[in-house]
């Protein structure tokens, strides 16, 4: 009888470690799986969020081409705005953090001269990848005279 | 057998925690998307939209904001959002299968922000009073051809108009004269078997002041000891008189609006950096008239953008920070910038905005 139970003991102790090597392997494959479903969900979500700044930033109060009452020009930014703004998101970078986060934003003018302004850099102290996002728009300059506008583009880079 | 439990508990255990991993993992995806919607949606002005949220119909979305700082997520689970710019109003407990996200601009002159209202088609607002055309205009802009996005609103002459509700609404009043609703006046009798947290208010007074009440059993409880100033220009908008419609909390509503002040503040810093640019260019050009009394000397009676620019700056950074009656003056600075920007339109090659 006691021959007997040390049989089944040891038949539940066989499988129980059968089963539990099995999990492993399982374990293993999971996370390897998981592993590369991580990536992809940062990647995905470093793409959403390139996208959200550089929504927020073309439609920016900050930033924008405003016409008196009368709706804004889209796709435009004021230039004599954006200079003061540069200095402003660097004065309360606490709350400009909340809407761009980790990002530089660039100004990019090719036409008529070629100029280049970074209004934002944020980057965080350790990075992998960068995601640039580029936006084709007008830099409106009354500094310069009545209706002068160049044009340019808005580069927005996320990291991650 | 013992081995057969041993396995059997593993994979109980094992369900039960993949079950919370993917309920967390989902609420975090929901909110995730809904924060890109709401940005989509704030930044386009003067529209309504509608989001689908039938996988959430048996959830309760939440709306928070203090200390200047928003919050919102599903109740019961851990996902949340905090944001401390946007400005969004809607009722503090949601629960419905579609959300109707509109979108107005705020200035004190200039564009300060987007206000976003969020509500569903399962709210009820009743209208009553005329509040000087503000009622019928309301109703026009919140009503669409398309009833997906058409706000359920009412006018009604008296609050005993109101037909018996149901509990599957909610129903907001909307006191546009500031008389039909205070403090421990009787419920109307079509509302009162309908749930207290179900039944909100708000009066809007002559003194262009805010109440804020909600349903007590038969009678009103007022949520405001101190009414709360509307600071707006009083388009025929008005954003912020808008806003009150659509989030039933007072500390709410003066969050979200401190945050709007907060923005205000910071912009007013770039529009006095662009001031300069534009004394600047007069100086330069000397030969536009009055231009450079409008922007810095005393050609004009509301004084000129300099002065009035540090003025609403720093009225502005006050506010931020407490909402009282002295906020009102955000209204005379904004006012007078407004004139004289318009006096810089018609008379000068550059404006202020």
């Amino acid at each position: 009888m006691n021959k007997k139970s040390q049989i089944h003991l040891s038949e539940t102790v066989a499988i129980i470690f059968i089963f539990f090597i099995l999990i492993l392997f399982a374990a293993i494959f999971y996370f390897n799986f998981q592993k590369v479903a991580f990536k992809e969900k940062q990647k995905e979500l470093v793409e959403a969020r390139a996208i959200d700044v550089i929504t927020k930033s073309l439609f920016l109060p900050e930033f924008l081409c405003s016409k008196g009452e009368a709706e804004p020009e889209s796709n435009c930014l004021d230039m004599m705005k954006v200079r003061n703004s540069a200095k402003i998101f660097e004065r309360y970078n606490q709350t400009y953090f909340e809407i761009f986060s980790y990002a530089t934003i660039t100004i990019n003018q090719t036409y008529p001269e070629h100029f280049k302004m970074i209004v934002y850099d944020q980057k965080p102290p350790v990075w992998e990848q960068k995601k640039p996002t580029f936006f084709v728009v007008s830099l409106k300059d009354e500094a310069q005279g009545k209706d002068f506008y160049g044009f340019g583009h808005l580069i927005v880079e996320v990291y991650s | 057998m013992i081995a057969g439990a041993v396995i059997l508990l593993f994979f109980v255990g094992l369900i039960a925690r993949q079950k919370s991993i993917s309920d967390n993992r989902l609420a975090a995806d929901v909110i995730r998307i809904m924060e890109s919607i709401f940005t989509g949606a704030q930044v386009s002005e003067q529209t309504k939209r509608l989001v689908d949220t039938g996988g959430l119909a048996d959830k309760t979305l939440f709306f928070r904001c203090s200390e200047g700082v928003g919050e919102y997520g599903i109740e019961g689970l851990p996902a949340r959002t905090q944001n401390v710019i946007d400005s969004i109003f809607a009722p503090t407990r949601l629960e419905a299968s579609s959300l109707i996200l509109w979108s107005i601009p705020y200035k004190m002159p200039f564009k300060v922000s987007d206000f976003l209202f969020v509500t569903s088609s399962d709210v009820k607002y009743y209208l009553v009073g005329d509040g000087q055309g503000f009622a019928r205009k309301f109703i026009g802009r919140a009503t669409d051809e398309n009833p997906q996005i058409s706000i359920k609103v009412e006018k009604v002459i008296s609050l005993s108009e109101i037909p018996k509700g149901g509990d599957d609404l909610q129903y907001r009043i909307i006191d546009v004269d500031g008389v039909a609703v205070s403090s421990d006046s009787a419920i109307p009798p079509g509302l009162r078997d309908i749930e207290d947290d179900k039944v909100t208010a708000v009066s809007f007074t002559g003194n262009n002041e805010v109440v804020f009440f909600k349903k007590s059993g038969n009678r009103w409880l007022t949520l405001n000891q101190q009414p709360i100033p509307l600071i707006s220009l009083g388009s025929e908008d008005d954003p912020a008189k808008q806003a009150a419609i659509f989030t039933d909390d007072p500390s709410i509503y003066k969050c979200n609006m401190q945050k709007a002040f907060q923005r205000l503040w910071f912009l007013s810093e770039v529009y006095e950096g662009k001031t300069k640019e534009l004394i600047k260019y007069y100086e330069l050009n000397p030969g536009f008239g009055n231009c450079q009394g409008f922007v810095s000397g005393f050609i004009a009676n509301e004084g000129n953008v300099v002065d009035n620019m540090v003025l609403l700056r720093t009225r502005a950074h006050a506010c931020a920070r407490i909402l009282d009656n002295s906020c009102r003056e955000l209204n005379d600075y904004s006012q007078r910038l407004k004139r004289l920007n318009q006096m810089l339109e018609k008379e000068c090659p550059l404006a202020l905005y």
